[in-house]
């Protein structure tokens, strides 16, 4: 049983805060509530932060692609700023969140407050450079995406209300991919990689690698990015490619548990990222399969 | 033929695409109480003390029981015929926890969040006992016994091991004969606990009725049994007590268990009021019955031309706490498997031990999918060995037409059985059929590098019903209007046999398929049956229903005879019109209120059927898999199944089984498993990670049906329900093995398994 005294509608961001903060008791953002309904976390309040106008997709006059904090995964699978944008990967990850049903309802402010280490869009979202916008009752301020997770459920939000995430326009043009390692069609991942290049001139000029469960936050695999940054990419071979996926597996630092080895998951970052990377070098910036399948 | 053998529309389907008030749940009583269970958190304790004072202050709270408040009456959950095979070592509440998850207290409030909130003020003085959770260790152990009753009927080795059944048959001389093959074959095979996750949970309703009866509205499979264990555990009379089924949401054998209804009795007698208790998810998956996890290890020997000459089984089987099912499902593994192959020497052994793991029971297959999965791995590497073509080493050996099933006569349901012959088999056929949908032969090429495709079969037979043991009583009444009533005790929970036993009853009395009102599994209003399970509705429930309309269109002919002056057998009943052999023809509702009204009889006949044959289903069950070499991650391109289930009743809904069965037998192999940490804590009690599989999951399912006539069946069918989930799992791992050389002895053959065995191949 959810013991919830009070439901909360707030109109706008800085109303949410301040409803928030208005106590007595313990408040709750919701947004979807997909996993608020099944874990029925110990609140007092909540607040529904889904008429606060901060549902929108848009892309911004500088190019910039803005996802709405309350926008749901299914807006992103068929949004077309979502879709013409680096080769539409940021769709092809949110398709692959759940089931229909539960893509229809959640949201992608949801999926990275909830702050899980498998949280489906942070890999991609990370790997295009997001940034993040977080509103409090009196201003707002905007941090990378990297700098957003703290730990496991752990965000830098506190009471603060996360807006939405920002991609910056130079990346709408990068190669991007990502696959999600699972069980079966719908389940939470073991591992998931996203990788996304900045090509130009036959050199990769920007690498990002992220990778999501294999450590205590959604993280980058900076030394393998290093290592691929201002390659050329006729110079990069099988075994250079190797190099990096191994790496970044290094890099990581998975849980052995009850889903799958710390050993296995290392493993499969190598193998994922090699593919990714190979994927997105061989073909033209057609992303709209999955990378890795 | 005019209704069996066509697609009908399925009986219930319209109220229950409405959505209307039909299942358990979808009712309530005036001043209703709601049940909860406290559990143990030890694996291994005595009950010293459980002080409800606190709870019992709170809101709402009514009453809490323990095991002081109710008679210490051994008995089997298990929910099967009597004499009952399984062990009585089971209390309504035990002095005695003996998993983590076991009943300790139960709660009754005015509402489920008073109960669960009650839950935490009940305070339990538990003297904690050393645990075993090993099935090797419970074997050799007999410091810890988990079982000390002084009095407990049926437990193998009752107060001296922990021991819970075996069994060790032989027939012919298998230690001899293995000294005389060209190859003997040995392997382990390691199968997982699983659970049938239907989607409507154990729930039952209990409460006292104006006449002081003990009415009880539950989702079970054996309405009949259930009535018979209630009424001496509870000790009230059998009179007392009506158990009624509603439409159930699956039961694939879980339900068939006494798991709720004792609980919701004791508290409806005590309290006076009705009472509900609904499993969650959780105790579904802690609570509620498991596929006994096995190991199994199978010996074959064989002449180097393919020739089986001996084969040896043996079973160790985990039944968790309590033994329900323990003799008769591991009994199974072998008796319904080993006659694939009716070999000379065979020699079936087994250990089914006690653990203080969550109890495990009947689950559709019944022991068949452990068995089954063993023999066909098994044949794949006895062929390997060989180098022999897998496919041909099973065509020289398996039983064929006229062919006596070697174990049937040894090996009955936890006794000396009845011989069985195979009267009607469209395995061959199957085979065939099967093998040209899938390709046989001609692997294709995989769709990327890191990619193999592989093709795997598996045999399967199962039976039809429990032989001499399974039988079920209908009742026919004819109306004036021609429509009839049709009452059985058979228990549709889905699978559709209420359709199935209404086309049945049309044919026979030659009306329309709609004339037919079916009413089931009521234990005040209609005749016995014992069930659904053990494959036997159709097959033995629908001999009752032919025999009672037949009587019936006996009767009418007999008033119809006099009437026009002719032999009753010239009469014939076809399309809802009798017809003389002159030119007299009536309708059937004119030919009623002939009956009722001139010559003042009821038309009506209540028959029982039973058959000493249990006849096998076959299915030859066929995967394509792409493998990928890197991650282990197994994908199921396409599974055939070809089934021989004698004449089929309703071809969709037979297709429907079988389409689940694979399903089941999916996950089977390649995901379901609980898992359970070193003290038998369920360490997987949701769908988060106990993965089944979805509509995205399955795969490309071509299923063919193969009909034969089975002379002891009704209009020649025989069983469908089971035989399906039995092949998937060999099936799909003979096609890793075939895609990728790595053979999977333990399932689910999940990523990281295969990924390992990828391994240790190239190491």
């Amino acid at each position: 049983m959810w013991k919830l005294q009070e439901y909360r509608i707030a109109t706008n961001p800085a109303e949410a805060v301040a409803l928030m903060r208005k106590g007595p008791g313990k408040g709750a953002y919701i947004a979807g509530g997909t996993d608020m309904l099944l874990e029925h976390p110990a609140c007092d309040f909540v607040v529904d932060i889904n008429r606060a106008g901060i549902g929108d997709v848009a892309r911004t006059p500088g190019g910039d692609l803005f996802l709405g904090a309350a926008a749901t995964l299914q807006e992103l699978v068929g949004n077309e700023f979502v879709t013409g944008f680096a080769g539409g990967a940021v769709s092809m990850a949110a398709s692959q969140c759940g089931n229909r049903p539960v893509r229809s309802t959640a949201t992608v402010g949801g999926n990275l407050c909830n702050a899980l280490p498998s949280a489906d869009m942070a890999p991609v979202l990370l790997a295009l450079d997001a940034t993040c916008y977080i509103a409090d009752e009196d201003y707002q301020e905007s941090l990378p995406l990297t700098d957003f997770f703290v730990g496991p459920r752990l965000t830098v939000l506190e009471d603060r209300l996360l807006v939405g995430v920002a991609l910056p326009g130079e990346c709408a043009g990068w190669r991007c991919a990502s696959h999600k390692l699972t069980r079966t069609a719908e389940d939470i991942s073991l591992v998931q990689v996203a990788v996304a290049l900045g090509v130009d001139d036959g050199r990769i000029q920007e690498a990002r690698i992220a990778l999501g469960a294999v450590a205590p936050v959604p993280m980058r695999a900076s030394l393998a990015e290093t290592m691929l940054t201002g390659q050329e990419i006729a110079a990069i071979t099988p075994d250079v490619m190797g190099d990096v996926a191994a790496i970044a597996a290094g890099e990581c630092d998975p849980l052995d548990d009850h889903r799958a080895s710390a050993e296995y998951r290392r493993d499969m970052v190598s193998v994922l990222t090699r593919r990714l990377v190979t994927r997105i070098l061989s073909d033209d910036g057609d992303n709209s399969q999955d990378g890795a399948a | 033929m005019k209704v069996v053998g066509k697609n009908v529309i399925k009986i219930d389907a319209f109220k229950l695409a409405r959505g209307e008030p039909v299942f358990t749940d979808d009712f309530t009583r005036q001043g209703m109480l709601y049940a909860k269970v406290l559990r143990s958190p030890h694996p291994h304790a005595r009950i010293l003390n459980v002080d409800a004072a606190a709870a019992l202050k709170l809101d709402g709270v009514v009453d809490v029981i323990w095991h002081r408040d109710v008679k210490a009456i051994p008995h089997t959950r298990a929910g099967q015929s009597y004499p009952e095979p399984s062990p009585y070592d089971t209390l309504i509440l035990s002095p005695k926890a003996r998993f983590i998850g076991d009943r300790v207290a139960v709660v009754v409030a005015e509402s489920v969040a008073q109960a669960i909130a009650a839950l935490d003020h009940i305070v339990v003085d538990y003297e904690e006992l050393p645990a075993l959770t090993d099935m090797d260790q419970s074997l050799t152990n007999s410091e810890i016994l988990i079982h000390e009753e002084p009095d407990p009927r049926g437990i193998s080795e009752a107060g001296m091991t922990n021991i819970a059944a075996r069994i060790d048959k032989q027939v012919g001389d298998v230690e001899a004969a293995l000294k005389e093959c060209d190859l003997v074959v040995t392997r382990d095979y390691h199968l997982p606990r699983v659970q049938a996750s239907h989607i409507e949970p154990h729930i039952s309703i209990a409460w006292v009725d104006e006449d002081d009866r003990l009415i009880v509205r539950t989702s079970t499979q054996v309405p009949f049994h259930l009535r018979r264990m209630l009424a001496r555990i509870l000790e009230i009379p059998e009179a007392r007590i009506r158990v009624i089924k509603p439409r159930v949401g699956g039961g694939f054998g879980d339900k068939q268990e006494l798991v709720v209804e004792d609980l919701v009795g004791v508290l409806a007698l005590r309290t006076g009021r009705p009472v509900r208790l609904e499993f969650t998810r959780e105790e579904e998956f802690v609570a509620a019955r498991y596929r006994h996890p096995q190991r199994v290890t199978m010996t074959t020997g064989v002449m180097k031309d393919g020739t089986i000459v001996a084969n040896r089984m043996y079973v160790l089987a985990d039944t968790g706490a309590y033994g329900s099912h323990a003799l008769t499902v591991q009994g199974n593994t072998g008796q319904k498997v080993l006659p694939m192959y009716p070999v000379a020497n065979i020699h079936f052994k087994m250990d089914c031990v006690y653990t203080n793991n969550p109890i495990s029971g009947a689950f559709r297959g019944y022991g068949a999918p452990q068995g089954c999965f063993a023999l066909e791995c098994h044949m794949d590497e006895v062929a390997r060995e060989l180098g022999m073509d897998r496919l041909e080493l099973r065509k020289k050996n398996h039983i064929k037409l006229g062919d006596t099933d070697p174990l049937s006569a040894k090996l009955g349901e936890g006794k000396e059985g009845l011989v069985r012959v195979v009267k009607s088999t469209g395995l061959e056929k199957a085979i065939e059929l099967g093998c040209e949908a899938i390709g046989w032969g001609n692997k294709r090429e995989p769709s990327a590098a890191h990619l193999k495709r592989g093709l795997g079969m598996a045999l399967a037979m199962q039976g039809s019903g429990i032989a001499g043991v399974d039988w079920g009583g209908a009742t026919v009444k004819l109306n004036d209007d021609g429509s009839v009533n049709l009452s059985v005790g058979a228990t549709d929970i889905g699978q559709g046999s209420d359709t199935v036993l209404a086309q049945m009853c049309a044919e026979e009395l030659g009306i329309p398929y709609e004339k037919v009102i079916i009413l089931s599994s009521d234990t005040d209003l209609t005749p016995f049956d014992v069930g659904a399970y053990a494959s036997s509705t159709t097959y033995i429930s629908g001999g009752a229903v032919v025999k009672a309309a037949a009587e019936v269109r006996g009767q009418l002919a007999g008033v119809l005879g006099s009437h026009w002056e002719c032999e009753p057998e010239d009469i014939v009943f076809s399309d809802g019109m009798v017809t003389g052999p002159g030119d007299q023809s009536m309708t059937i509702a004119e030919v009623a209120l002939f009956a009722l009204y001139k010559a003042m009889i009821q038309p009506m006949a209540t028959a029982s059927h039973m058959s000493n044959d249990s006849p096998p289903p076959f299915a030859a069950q066929f995967a394509e898999v792409e493998v990928d070499t890197e991650t282990g991650q197994v994908h199921l391109c396409r599974f055939v199944s070809a089934v021989d289930c004698g004449t089929v009743i309703h071809p969709k809904m037979v297709e429907g089984q079988i389409e689940g069965a694979v399903a089941q037998g999916m996950g089977y192999a390649l995901f379901e498993e609980v898992l359970l940490d070193r003290t038998g804590r369920v360490l997987t009690p949701d769908f988060l990670d106990y993965k089944i599989a979805s509509s995205l999951d399955v795969p490309e399912m071509v299923t063919i049906l193969v009909p034969t006539d089975e002379p002891t069946g009704p209009y020649g069918a025989k069983a469908a329900g089971e035989v399906p989930i039995d092949g998937p799992a060999p099936a799909i791992v003979n096609a890793i093995c075939d895609a990728v050389g790595v053979r999977m002895f333990r399932i689910p053959a999940t990523a990281e398994r295969v990924w390992r065995g990828l391994k240790e191949e190239t190491r």
